[in-house]
């Protein structure tokens, strides 16, 4: 009974000029302006090997008590701290070759980055940050750091990275293909038509759901081949990607159809879920990468969108990633439990109003 | 003797504390016309929201074609059509596509389907538009399209709220025609307008709310009879503002 619904559900959905912008063009130009923005941040990534920094601390600091306990963690990840007393910080790291070069002042410290270091500098940023991050949050000597990408994260050019994440990105901003269809349903009564007739809260909200997959599924797909083709961006094992893909934009169409039956507001649900998906982007990778992020393991590993990019990420690289089934285990279970939810609500709110 | 196809019981509903709907008790028989007439705030929408099982009365029920409809409505809502104030129909669809969507809501499929939307579209005046959109229709057309999503599925019951708003005199005149034609094929029809002539034309009966009580139910005649011995002398929009006053209700 529900095959028509969704059949014209999907027409409406597909008609609508909006999604060819957000599905298609949006992941296009994003990951085609950060490729280029970002071209040379992981191109050296496989070369890097252990490397020196110079530093300073002034007279006085109070992060002199750290300095020990961040040289030795360093050493663990193969940074050799050696201290210049004078001398200027970018004169000091020409002349002697350095990774990069720290500067502790009173209460704060400044990093200096070689114009031909980056990657050493990004990483050196991201072990300092990470020290002082722990360090000032507990004690000292628990703190231990690893640098991901020395032992574990794999050589990966900003192309396939920014490629595979912006596809990622917007599959999970699903709810969007959608706003034009749930908001005429409520404004014209739309809805009232639904309920008088037999279809059960499941219905609906399948009839919605399948729709929204398929259309955005059709449209990062596309936008998918194009970056691949114009790009040069390469996908790892294609059907275990599409599969990944498919699972995550049905866990996000999930997630957001749950916020609307919830809201009941479409404007809400958007604002929702835009704040939702940034958060997990901002610690899943999709804005600075997942390897150099300062954000503790344990909150990446709650975020959906880390599982996916990372999945996808090392398929493209290793053709291989212990990622994948925690990224489908997460899609699943986003999927049940917010699609039970979104059809009790649904149901609730279907049967009839009391006010 | 006509059968009885609709009966609201002791009807009641409150928003508020206010009462909305008072006791009310209508009986709608096979094969009538059947005009709601009342001032804003009347209670006729929400009568028809609970007779459409879409509010719950706080007390009361109705009785659909001899059962609780709220108790059976898996049985019996493929013998109700709703065409409601809205223009609920998707302007990103074409013609065809919206009257597929709503009367495939009922069960029909395939080629049955297929010659239900025909038939709608052509009983509508729709069929040369039917691969339009939606969108790019006039008012008049929007409202006939409307009423075509709710009677692919041949119901029993045919209830139209305000169905005339907005739309030019041949438009109006045509879906007039429509209901009456439906109604000379067996189709039982509740029908709520502000316009009185409308509901003159074509309501084998008439009921007045106010304050969620019918106030005054009959034939035109018998409406009029109530205000004065020379129906010839008054129109029904007399009878309806002697009923319910002059007062602004929506103040």
């Amino acid at each position: 009974m529900i095959r028509y619904l969704i059949k014209n559900n999907f027409k409406i959905m597909f008609r609508n000029s909006v999604n060819i912008f957000m599905y298609v063009l949006c992941p296009i130009i994003t990951s085609a302006v950060l490729i280029s923005a970002f071209s040379t941040l992981l191109e050296s990534f496989e070369s890097v090997d252990a490397f020196d920094v110079g530093f300073r601390i002034e007279e006085g600091s109070e992060l002199s008590p750290y300095i020990d306990k961040l040289m030795e963690i360093g050493k663990d990840n193969g940074i050799t701290f050696t201290e210049y007393k004078s001398g200027s910080p970018k004169q000091i790291v020409d002349d002697h070759n350095l990774g990069g070069f720290v500067e502790f002042g009173e209460k704060d410290y400044t990093v200096y980055e070689s114009d031909d270091k980056e990657v050493e500098g990004a990483t050196l940023e991201y072990l300092i940050s990470a020290f002082f991050n722990s360090a000032l949050s507990g004690d000292i000597d628990d703190i231990t750091l690893d640098i991901e990408y020395s032992e574990h994260a794999v050589p990966v050019n900003s192309t396939d990275y920014y490629g595979i994440i912006y596809i990622v990105y917007f599959g999970w901003c699903a709810i969007v293909c959608a706003a034009g269809l749930l908001s005429h349903e409520k404004k014209n009564r739309i809805n009232d038509r639904l309920k008088i007739s037999n279809l059960s809260s499941l219905q609906i909200y399948l009839a919605r759901l399948i729709p929204i997959v398929m259309v955005v599924a059709l449209g990062i797909g596309t936008a998918a081949v194009i970056t691949s083709f114009l790009l040069g961006v390469h996908w790892g094992n294609i059907v275990l990607s599409i599969l990944l893909i498919l699972l995550m934009i049905t866990a996000a169409s999930s997630m957001e159809l749950m916020i609307y039956e919830m809201t009941f507001s479409m404007v809400g649900t958007i604002i929702i879920t835009f704040g939702v998906v940034w958060v997990m982007g901002f610690v899943g990778g999709s804005f600075e990468t997942y390897m150099f992020s300062g954000h503790s393991e344990m909150v990446k590993m709650l975020t959906p969108i880390y599982h996916g990019n990372r999945a996808l990420v090392e398929l493209s690289t290793m053709g291989h990633s212990d990622y994948v089934v925690s990224s489908m285990l997460y899609s699943i279970i986003i999927t049940i439990v917010c699609s039970s939810i979104a059809v009790f609500i649904g149901s609730v709110r279907r049967s009839v109003k009391n006010a | 003797m006509m059968d009885t196809i609709l009966k609201t019981i002791d009807l009641t509903k409150k928003y508020d504390n206010k009462t909305v709907v008072d006791n009310l008790n209508i009986e709608i028989k096979e094969g009538e016309v059947f005009g709601l007439l009342g001032p804003n705030g009347a209670g006729k929408s929400t009568t028809m929201n609970m007779i459409c099982n879409l509010v719950k009365p706080d007390f009361g029920s109705v009785e659909f074609m001899g059962k609780d409809y709220a108790k059976n409505k898996k049985k019996l809502s493929r013998n109700l059509g709703y065409i409601p104030q809205n223009l609920a129909i998707h302007g990103s669809l074409k013609a065809w596509e919206n009257v597929e969507l709503f009367t495939s809501l009922y069960g029909i499929k395939g080629e049955q389907l297929k010659e239900r939307i025909d038939e709608s579209l052509e009983y509508v005046g729709l069929s040369e538009r039917r691969n339009d959109y939606a969108k790019t229709f006039s008012g008049g057309m929007k409202r006939r399209l409307n009423i075509a999503c709710a009677i692919g599925h041949h119901p029993k019951l045919l209830i139209f709220d305000e169905p005339t708003v907005g739309i030019d005199p041949q438009s109006r005149n045509f879906i007039l025609e429509k209901i009456k034609e439906s109604n000379k094929n067996g189709t039982t029809v509740i029908y709520t307008s502000h316009y009185m002539e409308e509901v003159e034309a074509i309501c084998t009966r008439i009921a007045i709310m106010d304050n969620g009580k019918v106030i005054a139910s009959g034939t035109s005649e018998q409406l009029k009879k109530l205000v004065t011995d020379d129906i010839s002398e008054i129109t029904l929009e007399e009878v309806f503002l002697t009923l319910t006053g002059k007062k602004l209700r929506d103040l």
